[in-house]
């Protein structure tokens, strides 16, 4: 049970870190990150859950299977129009500074 | 012949749908008429007016006999579009059915040549369907519901002319009636509360209530307030009355017909649905919510008097003149009287007649000769006798002389002030007379005897055998006939005073 | 309904997936999949309209529980259902006709279509995290198709915050899991307990899902988004896809956290309500852009549905009081009335648009004064937003009005009054110039080599531009009529 308190301590932490970036960097691309690092941990957190049953709950893994891709695809947008930000910006720079 | 009419109306229960859904169909179909096809509108228009004022008046000896119709639609329980005629409606409705077919007619003749009139006459046309509407709402929802529709479908008229100070006085106009729409819904939200969303009832429907909850006097009576001042807004009463004589940019038809007739008395007919069949007359005298509406009343019938007189122009001198006469509607109801009610309640009928006159003869003068100051009117009556006549039998009949309709008004208030106890608003006719006689029979001196100028500001020959264009001169002749026969016959049963009384005594009961 | 349900689900999916491999043809597989769509809608009503709740389980693979697909079809998913499918085929019928759709549009909002049922009628809450990812990213792309300057920034904005708000909700999820080990609706309704991690993982999740409903004050993206996409894409993103998270708040407020809910959070609920009102309407007052005055009334009229979920959230409110039909569902009227008139609204931002070339408010004033059908559209549309009696959103706003009553919550009678003047005081920026008459075209001054004056109205766009926007408002004042159709006028 200790081991997985780590595990699930981490991840919270891990949580508010990508939080942090997302609304505290002006980079795009650390803004990104950071909603990454937001995926990650809830995904482990989902298999921290799992490992508390025995033998290890399965499901957790199929859902975080499925997180993954999900996150890979959103990411992959995401970087797409971070380009298109940084291209369209007179500075080309990735940052949001210029659109409100 | 009667009978089978009778039996032939009671037969069906949707006629209120179909007075209020005729003039909303025939505005769809006119504002879909192309603009140029001017004979087709005005077809349409005419044939719609007349089809109107004929299916009113057939169920007028049902109505007699006692029957009323009312049309139902639940939306959601406990919210229900309530359309019904019963007399306070049929009063309503009657006038301003005639006057619509009037008005329409003048219209057609007022703005010809000009632009929009698709646009216009459109909406002149929902604005009757939302009259008729007001007329015949059963329920204070139904009501706000034609109320609000009102004001929505008055502003493009408002601002028809489209200059910046039209659609200046168009945002004061939806301003003042708006808010009063808000105020009146704040209310009618806190009645619902109290005892629900119920149909209007001869004698009110708080009477039972007010007797279990006597406690409940500073609730009823600060809602009553709110009521007041919600139609207060609509019937011009001080200090709510600053729109009205903005909005007199509007083209002459609409400030005759809206002005006289729809709005400030979809504002004063709310004030009686208010008095008699929401509150019910006793409980609304239980709580002196009858002094609250005698003080305003009166102040406005003064105050309105005296702005008047100070009015350069013909149209705000009427405006103002207006603000004054339509409180007195409100000051009958006050009176909490039967004679003083049938004095106010006649008076929606009498002031819509006389005051509709006035603006068309106004009008006439404004397109006829480019007159729209008093100091204008110098020997106007030489050029336009027949308009000049009508303009000076209207403000007679305002004044009061008799046998013009409006001397009626003024006696029964007279006697219902008297009977009431109240021996001030007696003086308060008396002064508000005078000040009409001085502001009206000056003008009326000017217009007969002073020497016409030798140019007018801007003259139009508009017809070559009459003074001004025919649809122009009939309307306000007819009015003036009216003014009279109104004022001669009033003692006949058939005659609106007859109507009146017959209400009154029902709602007195 | 075992093959319908997956159907409206997979059939959009699939579909667009094929639009989007054979661009040229997007339009044409759109135009199938939705003749398709609509007879499955009508299919469904048919077949299950009155059955109650329905549950269903799709073993996939052979999977049973819980990794197979559970559907649950009640009412409320089920008029969703419908409002979306009508919404989507009017705005694609739009579409077609817009000379500036792009290619890519038809199979981006397939796809959006088919996440957003499959959002409606999963019982499970990972499943419904996935779907509300998909139905995010395909927003944020529907905003980028635009090329006007600034869609990507907005974009980005956009694509941020959504995804931000879905971590919240999947962290929520991943709480939820490892304190029941269960994601499905209805079973965790029965477990659902009063402790913290519940009430932080229902808190999170709503938090989430707030930001990617634009309430106020996390709607800082909607107007930049929803004001510069292409005009299609701006309708359904005003009209649908913010109602999505709506309606997930709505389907767990009521469902699995009902008995999470206290009157702190209907409190808090009701004052963002409130403040989205009076800001929302605020700026849309004094934004000097047509699309973002809509957006920002978008802003403000989310304020309602705030409301709405405050009374829902709150413990008091007495949601059932027969047992064929909730009142609460009348809150559906105002969803439904929003998403018809905002769509409408969008559409004939769109059309200003296309024939002026501008964004500016002031320069559309010419061209709305010589277009008498579109601005019958804005007119009735004005109204239909504001809510006044006879329009459909006044049947959800009574439901709000006798609510705040029923609890004692008088105060909200102010934002709900008061919100109907704003708009109509909003929308007067565009109604009132178009009575100006110097604008008339016959009044316009000659070009300067003695031409008559050049004079931009609606004549110049296809009927079909100017018919689904009109449709579109025109049904928000119809439909108020039969606001208990779908329960039986007779209740």
């Amino acid at each position: 049970m200790n081991e997985i308190a780590i595990y699930l301590i981490t991840g919270s932490v891990l949580f508010c870190l990508g939080l942090w970036g997302v609304v505290m960097r002006e980079h795009l691309l650390h803004k990104i990150l950071g909603v990454n690092i937001m995926g990650s941990a809830a995904f482990m957190l989902f298999l921290a859950f799992a490992a508390r049953a025995e033998p290890a709950d399965a499901v957790p893994h199929a859902l975080v299977l499925t997180g993954i891709v999900v996150a890979i695809s959103a990411m992959a947008l995401a970087l797409a129009l971070m380009k298109r930000v940084a291209k369209e910006s007179e500075q080309h720079q990735a940052t949001l500074e210029d659109s409100q | 012949m009667i009978e089978q009419l009778i039996s032939w109306t009671t037969a069906y229960s949707f006629w209120p749908l179909v007075i209020m859904g005729l003039s909303f169909g025939v505005a769809l179909l006119v504002f879909l008429i192309a603009e140029e096809r001017v004979w087709l509108r005005s077809s349409v228009n005419i044939a719609a007016a007349l089809i109107k004022l004929v299916l009113v008046l057939a169920l007028m000896p049902s109505l007699l006999q006692g029957h009323t119709y009312e049309f139902g639609w639940t939306l959601v329980p406990g919210l229900t579009i309530l359309l019904k005629i019963d007399g306070l409606a049929m009063l309503f409705l009657v006038l301003s059915v005639f006057l619509w077919l009037l008005t329409t007619l003048y219209a057609i003749g007022y703005l010809e040549g000009g632009v929009n009139r698709a646009r216009f006459f459109g909406f002149f046309n929902l604005c009757v369907s939302a009259t008729t509407g007001v007329a015949m709402a059963g329920n204070l929802f139904t009501f706000i519901i034609f109320y609000e529709l009102l004001t929505l479908a008055t502003w493009p008229l408002v601002v028809h002319r489209g200059t910046e100070k039209a659609l200046q006085a168009g945002r004061v106009y939806l301003l003042y009636t708006l808010g009063g729409g808000l105020v009146l819904l704040t209310a009618a939200i806190g009645l619902h509360l109290l005892v629900g969303t119920q149909a209007f009832v001869v004698g009110g429907y708080l009477n039972d209530y007010w007797a279990a909850n006597p406690d409940m006097a500073p609730i009823l009576f600060g809602l009553g307030l709110v009521f007041i001042a919600g139609l207060g807004v609509k019937a011009a009463l001080f200090p709510f009355h600053g729109w009205l004589p903005t909005a007199m940019v509007a083209p002459a038809p609409v400030s005759s017909l809206l002005h006289a007739v729809a709005v400030v008395k979809a504002g004063a007919f709310g004030l009686a649905r208010f008095v008699y069949e929401i509150y019910g007359i006793y409980v609304f005298s239980d709580l002196y919510l009858h002094w609250v509406l005698l003080g305003m009343a009166s102040f406005t019938i003064v105050y309105g008097s005296v702005r008047a007189l100070f009015q350069q122009d013909i149209k705000k001198r009427l405006a103002f003149s207006t603000v004054s006469q339509v409180s007195y509607v409100a000051l009958g109801l006050a009176l909490a009287g039967p004679i003083g009610a049938i004095g106010g309640l006649i008076h929606i009928v009498h002031q819509g007649f006389m005051k509709i006159t006035l603006f068309m003869a106004a009008g006439n003068y404004a397109e006829t000769l480019g007159v729209h100051k008093i100091k204008e009117l110098n020997g106007v009556g030489r050029v336009m006798p027949l308009t000049t006549l009508a303009f000076t039998i209207g403000a007679l009949g305002m004044i009061g002389l008799p046998p013009l309709a409006g001397f009626i008004t003024k006696w029964y208030l007279g006697l219902g002030a008297w009977e009431s106890g109240f021996y001030w608003v007696i003086g308060v006719l008396v002064i508000s007379s005078l000040l009409n006689a001085a502001y009206f029979l000056p003008t009326i001196y000017r217009a007969w005897f002073l020497p016409p100028p030798t140019q007018w500001p801007h003259r139009q020959v508009l017809s070559q055998r009459f003074e001004t264009h025919l649809l122009l001169l009939v309307p306000p002749l007819v009015t003036t006939v009216m003014i009279i026969v109104l004022g001669v016959w009033a003692g006949h049963l058939a005659t609106p005073l007859g109507w009146v009384s017959a209400l009154v005594a029902s709602e007195f009961e | 309904m075992t093959v319908l349900l997956p159907g409206l689900v997979l059939l959009p999916l699939i579909a667009g997936g094929f639009a989007a491999l054979f661009r040229q043809q997007g339009r044409w597989i759109t135009l199938a999949t939705g003749l398709g769509m609509l007879v499955m809608l009508v299919l469904l009503s048919i077949d299950a309209w009155g059955v109650g709740q329905y549950q269903g389980l799709w073993t996939l693979g052979g999977w049973e529980r819980p990794l197979a697909i559970a559907w649950y079809l009640d009412d409320l998913a089920h008029l969703m259902l419908l409002l979306v499918g009508l919404v989507s085929l009017a705005i694609m019928a739009y579409a077609w006709f817009d000379t500036e759709t792009s290619d890519h549009f038809w199979g981006l909002w397939l796809g959006g279509w088919g996440a957003m049922n499959a959002l409606l009628l999963s019982s499970d809450l990972f499943n419904i995290y996935v779907t509300i990812e998909l139905l995010g990213l395909v927003a944020v792309a529907l905003v980028a198709l635009s090329t006007k300057a600034g869609a990507a920034a907005a974009a980005m904005r956009y694509l941020i915050i959504s995804l931000t708000g879905s971590m919240f909700f999947l962290l929520g999820v991943a709480l939820i899991y490892g304190q029941y080990g269960r994601l499905d609706l209805i079973g965790l309704a029965e477990v659902v307990e009063h402790n913290w991690v519940t009430h932080l993982a229902w808190s999170i999740m709503l938090l989430g899902l707030l930001a990617k409903t634009a309430a106020w004050p996390l709607h800082g993206w909607l107007p930049l988004a929803h004001g510069r996409a292409p005009t299609a894409a701006s309708a359904l993103l005003s009209a649908l896809v913010i109602k999505a998270s709506f309606y997930l708040m709505w389907r767990f407020g009521v469902g699995p956290f009902a008995a999470l809910s206290n009157e702190l959070i209907a409190m808090l609920l009701a004052l963002l309500g409130t403040m989205a009102i009076f800001w929302g309407s605020w700026r849309a007052w004094k934004t000097p852009l047509l699309k973002e005055l809509i957006a920002w009334s978008t802003v403000a009229q989310i304020g309602y549905l705030l409301i709405g979920l405050a009374i829902l959230f709150n413990p008091q409110s007495i949601l059932t009081v027969s047992e064929q039909f909730n009142p609460s569902l009348l809150l559906f009227w105002l969803i439904a009335a929003h998403a018809l008139t905002k769509a409408g609204l969008f559409l004939v931002a769109g059309n200003l648009i296309l024939l002026t070339h501008s964004y500016q408010l002031k320069d559309q004033l010419a061209v709305l004064c010589n277009s008498p059908l579109t601005l019958w559209t804005l007119g009735l549309g004005s109204v239909a937003l504001a809510g006044l009696p006879l329009t459909l959103g006044f049947i959800g706003k009574w439901w709000l009005i006798e609510s705040s009553v029923a609890l004692g919550q008088f105060w909200l009678l102010a934002p709900l009054i008061l919100g109907g003047v704003f708009t109509l005081a909003y929308m007067g920026r565009l109604l009132q110039p178009a009575f100006e008459q110097r604008l008339l075209c016959q009044y316009a001054p000659k070009q300067s080599d003695g031409r008559p004056a050049e004079c931009i109205s609606e004549r110049q766009l296809a009927w079909p531009l100017l018919a689904v926007p009109f449709i579109l408002v025109l049904s928000v004042w119809v439909l108020a009529l039969f606001p208990l159709y779908p329960w039986g006028a007779t209740l």
